[in-house]
């Protein structure tokens, strides 16, 4: 069968135009994804780190806001952060005192079994900045390592990071 | 054929040849191949014996060693204990295995008899020797030699024989001693094993004994065969994996190369300080005799966290059985706290076990002496960990007792400090107990560090630590207040921290008494170690007021120690304190540790909003009356202390100040700090300076042990071993880690006598320092005066009591707080450095019963003075009595006795009252109102009872009015003064009294009352002497009361004993205190007709006598009926002032005796004489023997810095010449028998 001029042309439209609206879905789905991890759009990207063994591990409270749900996202050691987001990281011990430090950034808070302590603050920085262990652990870590290092990076960088993850 | 057969190589072939077919052999060439034959039978021969001669050269001198490479063996394993032991060296001095702890040794057992195999051993030691020395090994290996025939082996044929064995070196001891000592040695159970025959090695015989290898804790690790052709690279093998086992942590804590800069650069400063600092501690402790070790609990070890167990333990002091030497007691986390006795000369002994101190069952954190009860003695009060406080009551002599239950005191916390202090001042102190915080879990488990210290400790309980123990301040409900005490006499305290408003809201280690306004009440200034600090005021002893904070706007966040003292002598107190905290918030370097913490915790942990100094705080008082914080301005910082103890180190006038300062494991080493007060205007670090760093033992120490191959493998410590560098892959199967020693608590008193300032410390898991200063040997212009205070009417401790002193241009002010240092709260004497000062202008002390007391002079220099509250009155005036008051008892406070009254009566009144066992006899003259046997009497229900004398109180057994005339007795009614019956201890005082007037009156009716029921079964019947001897003063069976300030006089008896005569007929014991003690007394004029006519010493008693004179006291007397006995009486021998009859015991320290007619006899073997005079004793008269004699001694063993002069000083020539001045100069006596002599200095008796 010979498709006429008129024919060509509605088939090609669909074809563009489907094609175009499941970029622009897609689009628009990672969108929001990120706007709704990034802390861009009015909620704070809430965060919590939980002192545990002489690690940090982060949990990030997913889409529903609720943690330790399935849309939650885990880290140890590493946590990562959009550029000008509004963070808040509730600090939570498993065993020892922590003290959430990061000099570069200016963060310092502390971290007790049974107690409940928060940070909030913007990533103003793009970087990636060392978490340091402090003494009142009673712990030291050998010269050169750290406790974590927290990442400041661009939305689709930190989106791509939270598919990872 | 021929040359077949001799080729030896044939030689098969011929005998073949020879056996199958019949011979065909030509005789000559027979006979060659014969010839031959033997001469290779020969040579063989000869090879053999070449060989073994070369082997038995090469074991003698060389062993069979296949390389010098180290050999493939498994680890050493822990295969036995050394038990500790003391023998004889080569040079015959005793040498205990404690000088070998803390590096491996090899122990070796020889006979000389035995000459082959000893010398084969020898040369293997010295090969071994000289193979660790090629490794650098050398000086951190010892060796020790057991001589197993000591009976042929002794010192003098060891030496010979190592001189001639080129064995005499350093580091390698050969040991003998007693048969039995050496076999009880040689055959304990490792050494058995070394024997290989489990038996007892027979006096000879070697029985080829191993070598046996002992690391640093005195565990076997190995037994080695001598004849074994590799024994030395066995042992050198397994000496290299004991090195292996040791893991420093951090990796230079050893030797840190920043202490040898840090000591160069301070003593660069040394010429910019004015204050005196030529002088210098040398730590004594191995000296001393002190072994006490403090032991820890694992949260600080092998499990580490950082808890609370790491504050570590206290140190109290005190004279806890009146012989005016200071004790020690040191406190415990594990394995119990102990008593160390001052024996004098700066050495100590443990009567932990006999004192009944022991606390062993818990934690110890602190302790504290003071008198609760008014009798006399420091009692002692320790804290503890969740277990229970502990009171303990001093009985008198150094025994104690525990009354916690029933005392009010027996909390079970987090307790810490215990401070003593007159709150109400009512005479009895107060106790304030502070508790830390909750910073354990109800979870217990077990210690299981020990296995290192040779003490097997293991098995301890301990409550287990937060992991988040630090935060607990943030947490409210682990929040434990402190706990104020109020006495309320008869050894009872109260809670009444509520009722008088103590809230304590902060974490507290320790507190301060303190009078902050001045108001003439002592206050609390109360520590917290994790946040403000906070002051309590006392409102006029009915209660507390917490003070305002615009008194003290910023304290020390991390307070740990504080010390209240005149810093610039102007008369006003200021405040010290310490903050160990702050400085945990960051790890710095040494070239840091002058500045303020950098502070890195946020404020949700600080919790003080601004208002905290990071660091130590110096608030000083202005004239306007408010303290103003000048830390920094006058140099007081410092890193990581925990308390302070203060005092005048250099004697110069102006207090110094020791900071105990340390962290352990696993951080570096840091330095204690020793700051000398420059002139009241700065501090100035000196610890390097005036020696008291670098530590002389090292700065580190084995902390814990690992097991790699069993329960520790995956020890959690291992994460922290792995961060500090620690190579965890390269462990060999046992590791032991080492950490870096630390002070924690220290107390600074005269130790030795010899009138400076020393420094004794409590460390964290080792040994005390014992750091003895030279400053007396040192100091051109060295003077002192120590104040000892004795409460009436305030505490008999004189807590609280203010001492100024006014000296040429000091103007000295004291407060006896007795805070000592951090944990640390003791009862001793103050101490007054004086400078330069010649005299000593005015001294007063302000009691805290308000008393003000001006002491007139003059005031000897370089001496102790003590002080007996007393009410103001000019010099010379004799105190008007008071109203006479009836004997009726008051609610509290001492019975009073005053002319008139009957003393007897007020003895059994104290029986009476338990609440008041002090008598005070007001001056005049008390006789007897009835003959009888004595005048006063004590017995057994009379034990407890201080009489003491206050003014000129004279007891006498006359009464004119009532004696007969006609009697050669007259006017004497008793036949003594004083009677001491059975049933009395130390705890029992006569004080203060002149006593006289004795005078052969004798009696045994017991109307109408007895003074000493019969006795029965205990040989103590009442035989002659107990009627005729002791007409000053009797003392009779188990009865040992404290004698002291006491005057006997002008009396006379017969046969003997005219002042004192003691009768314990066996019942004695010097070694637990059971002998009479008489200090300070004056023994004049007292007459008999034969022996002991000052001090009579019947058979089997004891006594102690201290600081007394005796002067023309006559026995050997004209004989009387009484005394008349068959036969000539010990024309040459016996009759001295003091007599000892057999089987006594005396300790006899700085006593005069001059002028008597004969000193001292005394029969008996081991008695001590110390530092005492003997000069012409040589009264006229008596009876017809040889020369008038000073020492009549049967045994001069313990005879020791006497000096003795006069017509004949030693009778029976047994004085040991280089130990004391025999045919002395005349010590030139004034008018008090006090020597003007200058090489009499410290001997002999002195007026108190």
């Amino acid at each position: 069968m010979k498709l006429g001029w008129c024919n060509s042309a509605l088939l090609l439209l669909g074809v563009t135009t489907g094609t175009v609206l499941l970029i622009a879905l897609a689009w628009f789905s990672s969108r929001n994804d990120a706007d709704s991890w990034n802390g861009l759009e009015g909620a704070p990207l809430r965060i919590e780190a939980r002192g545990s063994d002489r690690d940090w591990n982060f949990s990030y409270f997913g889409p529903d806001g609720t943690l330790d749900t399935a849309d939650d996202v885990k880290s140890t050691g590493e946590l990562s952060l959009p550029l000008g987001a509004e963070v808040v990281i509730d600090l939570r011990s498993d065993d020892f005192i922590y003290a959430f430090s990061c000099p570069d950034l200016g963060l310092k808070e502390i971290a007790v079994p049974d107690l409940e302590f928060s940070l909030s603050f913007t990533a103003e920085r793009p970087g990636e900045f060392n978490l340091l262990m402090d003494p009142m652990c009673g712990f030291r870590l050998p010269p050169g390592e750290t406790m974590g290092r927290i990442k400041v990076a661009s939305a689709s960088e930190f989106h791509q990071w939270l598919r990872k993850h | 054929m021929a040359s077949e057969a001799l080729n030896p190589n044939n030689g098969s072939h011929l005998i073949v040849n020879m056996t199958t077919t019949h011979l065909s052999i030509d005789p000559r060439r027979l006979a060659l191949a014969l010839f031959l034959i033997s001469g290779l039978v020969w040579l063989a021969g000869c090879q053999n014996e070449e060989r073994d001669s070369r082997a038995s050269k090469d074991t003698a001198e060389t062993p069979l060693v296949d390389s010098e490479q180290q050999l493939e063996r498994a680890h050493p394993g822990v295969l036995g204990w050394i038990i500790p032991f003391e023998l004889t060296d080569q040079d015959g001095s005793r040498f205990a295995s404690g000088r070998l702890t803390g590096k491996p040794w090899v122990a070796s057992f020889i006979n000389t008899g035995a000459e082959s195999y000893t010398t084969q051993q020898i040369n293997l030691l010295k090969l071994l020797r000289d193979r660790l020395a090629k490794t650098g090994s050398g000086n951190g290996a010892g060796m020790v030699s057991f001589a197993i025939d000591p009976s042929s082996d002794t010192t003098a044929v060891l030496k010979t024989f190592t001189i001639a064995a080129g064995a005499d070196v350093k580091g390698w001891k050969f040991l003998t001693g007693g048969l039995e000592e050496v076999r009880a040695v040689v055959n304990q159970e490792s050494f058995k094993t070394a024997f290989g025959t489990g038996g007892e090695n027979s006096q000879g015989s070697l029985e080829r004994p191993s070598f046996v290898l002992v690391d640093s804790y005195q565990r076997v690790r190995g037994y080695y065969d001598p004849e074994h052709s590799s024994v030395i690279n066995e042992l050198m093998t397994d000496m290299a994996a004991l090195r292996s086992e040791i893991v420093n942590i951090p990796a230079d804590v050893q030797d840190p190369a920043w202490m040898k800069e840090r000591a160069q650069a301070q003593l660069k400063t040394a010429d910019s300080i004015s204050a005196f600092h030529g002088f210098s501690f040398t730590d004594q402790r191995e000296s001393s005799g002190i072994q006490f070790m403090h032991k820890i609990v694992d949260d600080s070890g092998k499990r580490f966290k950082g808890v609370h167990y790491d504050h570590g333990s206290g140190i109290t002091v005190a004279d806890i059985d009146g012989d005016d030497r200071l004790d020690i007691y040191f406190v415990n986390q594990v394995g119990g706290n102990e008593l160390w006795r001052n024996l004098g000369g700066g050495k100590f002994e443990n009567i932990t076990e006999r004192a009944g101190v022991f606390v062993s069952d818990r934690i110890g954190v602190s302790a504290a002496f003071a008198d609760i009860d008014n009798d006399g003695d420091p009692d002692l009060f320790v804290t503890a960990l969740r277990k229970g406080n502990v009171l303990f009551e001093n009985l008198g002599g150094g025994n104690f007792r525990n009354i916690t239950a029933g005392s009010g005191l027996g909390y079970k916390g987090h307790s810490s400090a215990a401070v003593f202090f007159d709150f109400d001042r009512d005479g009895l102190v107060d106790l304030l107990v502070t508790n830390v915080g909750k910073y354990t879990k109800d979870e217990v488990t077990k210690v299981t560090m020990e296995n290192i210290r040779g003490e097997a400790d293991i098995g301890d309980q301990y409550y287990v630590g937060f992991e988040d123990a630090f935060a607990g301040h943030l947490k409210e409900e682990r929040l434990e207040p402190s706990r104020f005490y109020r006495n309320l006499g008869d050894r009872k305290f109260q809670d009444v921290s509520s009722e008088l408003g103590l809230q304590d809201e902060g974490w507290t280690g320790d507190a301060a008494p303190v009078d902050i306004n001045a108001d003439g009440w002592v206050d609390l200034y109360m520590l917290n170690m994790q946040g403000n600090d906070q002051v309590f005021l006392n409102r006029e002893g009915k209660r507390f007021e917490r003070a305002a904070s615009d008194l003290f706007p910023k304290t020390s966040w991390g307070s740990m120690g504080i010390k209240a003292m005149d810093f610039e002598n102007d008369g006003d107190l200021d405040i010290f304190i310490t903050d160990m905290h702050s400085d945990m918030s960051e790890h710095i370097g040494p070239d840091q540790e002058k500045e303020k913490a950098a502070m890195q915790w946020p404020e949700s942990f600080l919790r003080t909003e601004g208002s905290s100094v990071f660091g130590n705080a110096f608030f000083r008082l202005t004239d306007e009356g408010r303290y103003e914080e000048v830390s920094d301005q006058l140099g007081a910082e410092n890193y990581w202390p925990w308390g302070l103890s203060v005092d005048d180190l250099n004697a110069d006038g102006f207090d110094d100040a020791f900071l105990t300062s340390s962290m352990n494991f696993p951080l570096r080493y840091g330095v204690n700090s020793l700051l000398l007060n420059d002139g009241g205007e700065r501090w100035r670090d000196a610890e390097f300076i005036v020696g008291v760093e670098p530590r002389t033992g090292g700065l580190a120490v084995p902390w814990f042990e690992l097991d790699m191959l069993g329960a520790d493998r995956e020890a959690p410590v291992l994460e922290i071993l792995k961060n500090e560098g620690a190579d965890l892959a390269s462990f060999p199967d046992r590791v032991v880690v080492w950490g870096a020693m630390g002070s924690r608590s220290s107390a600074i008193f005269d130790l030795d006598d010899d009138g400076d300032l020393d420094i004794v410390t409590n460390e964290m898991n080792h040994h005390p320092m014992v750091l003895l200063s030279d400053l007396s040997d040192t100091k051109p212009d060295f003077a002192f005066l120590k104040v000892k205070l004795i409460g009436t009417v305030s505490n008999r401790s004189a807590l609280g009591a203010v001492v100024r002193l006014r000296a040429g241009d000091l103007h000295l002010m004291k407060v006896k707080d007795g805070q000592s240092g951090y944990l640390s709260h003791s009862d001793f004497p103050l101490y007054f450095g004086l400078g330069a000062a010649e005299k000593i202008d005015q001294l007063e002390v302000h009691w805290p019963s308000g008393i003000v007391q001006k002491i007139k002079g003059p005031i000897l220099l370089n001496e102790m003075i003590t002080i007996t509250e007393k009410g103001d009155r000019a010099e010379g005036a004799v105190a008007q009595p008071p109203q006479r008051a009836s004997l009726e008892p008051l609610e509290s406070g001492p019975i009073h006795v005053r002319p008139g009254d009957n003393i007897q009566e007020a003895l059994e009144l104290a029986v009476r009252n338990p609440r008041r066992k002090r008598i005070v006899v007001h001056a005049g003259v008390y006789r007897p109102q009835r003959p009888g046997q004595a005048m006063i009497w004590f017995n057994e229900r009379h034990d407890g009872i201080t009489l003491e004398a206050e003014g000129e109180v004279i007891l006498t057994a006359a009464n004119p009015e009532l004696a007969d005339k006609s009697a050669p007795s007259f006017p004497a009614i008793v036949n003594h003064v004083v009677y001491f019956g059975d049933g009395i201890s130390r705890k029992t005082v006569l004080s203060g009294f002149k006593i006289t007037g004795a005078n052969g009156f004798v009696t045994n009716s017991e109307e109408p009352v007895s003074i000493q029921a019969p006795i029965e079964g205990r040989n103590l019947e009442k035989a002659k002497f107990f009627y005729t001897d002791g007409g000053g003063i009797k003392i009779f069976g188990r009865s040992y009361p404290r004698i002291e300030n006491v005057e006997v006089y002008d009396n006379f008896t017969s046969p003997c004993g005219a002042g004192v005569s003691v009768e314990h007929r066996g019942h004695i014991d010097g070694s637990r205190l059971q002998t009479v003690l008489l200090r300070n007394c004056v023994f004049r004029n007292n007459r008999c007709p034969i022996s002991g006519a000052a001090v009579d010493l019947l058979h089997g008693s004891g006594a102690e006598i201290v600081n007394c004179l005796f002067v023309d006291n006559l026995s050997n007397g004209p004989m009387d009926q009484r005394a008349e006995t068959p036969g000539k009486w010990k024309p040459q021998h016996g009759s001295g002032a003091l007599t000892l009859f057999p089987e006594s015991q005396v300790i006899v320290r700085r006593c005069t005796f001059t002028g008597n007619r004969n000193a001292v006899d005394d029969s008996n073997q081991g008695n001590r004489y110390e530092d005492s005079i003997f000069w012409m004793n040589n009264a006229a008269g008596g009876w017809p023997t040889g020369s008038r004699y000073e020492l009549d001694m049967a045994s001069g063993v313990g005879v020791s810095g006497c000096f003795i002069g006069g017509d004949m000083g030693d009778l029976r020539a047994v004085i040991d010449k280089d130990q004391n001045v025999v045919g002395c100069s005349d010590p030139r006596f004034d008018e008090q028998y006090v020597p003007q002599a200058r090489e009499f200095e410290g001997v002999g008796y002195r007026p108190h």
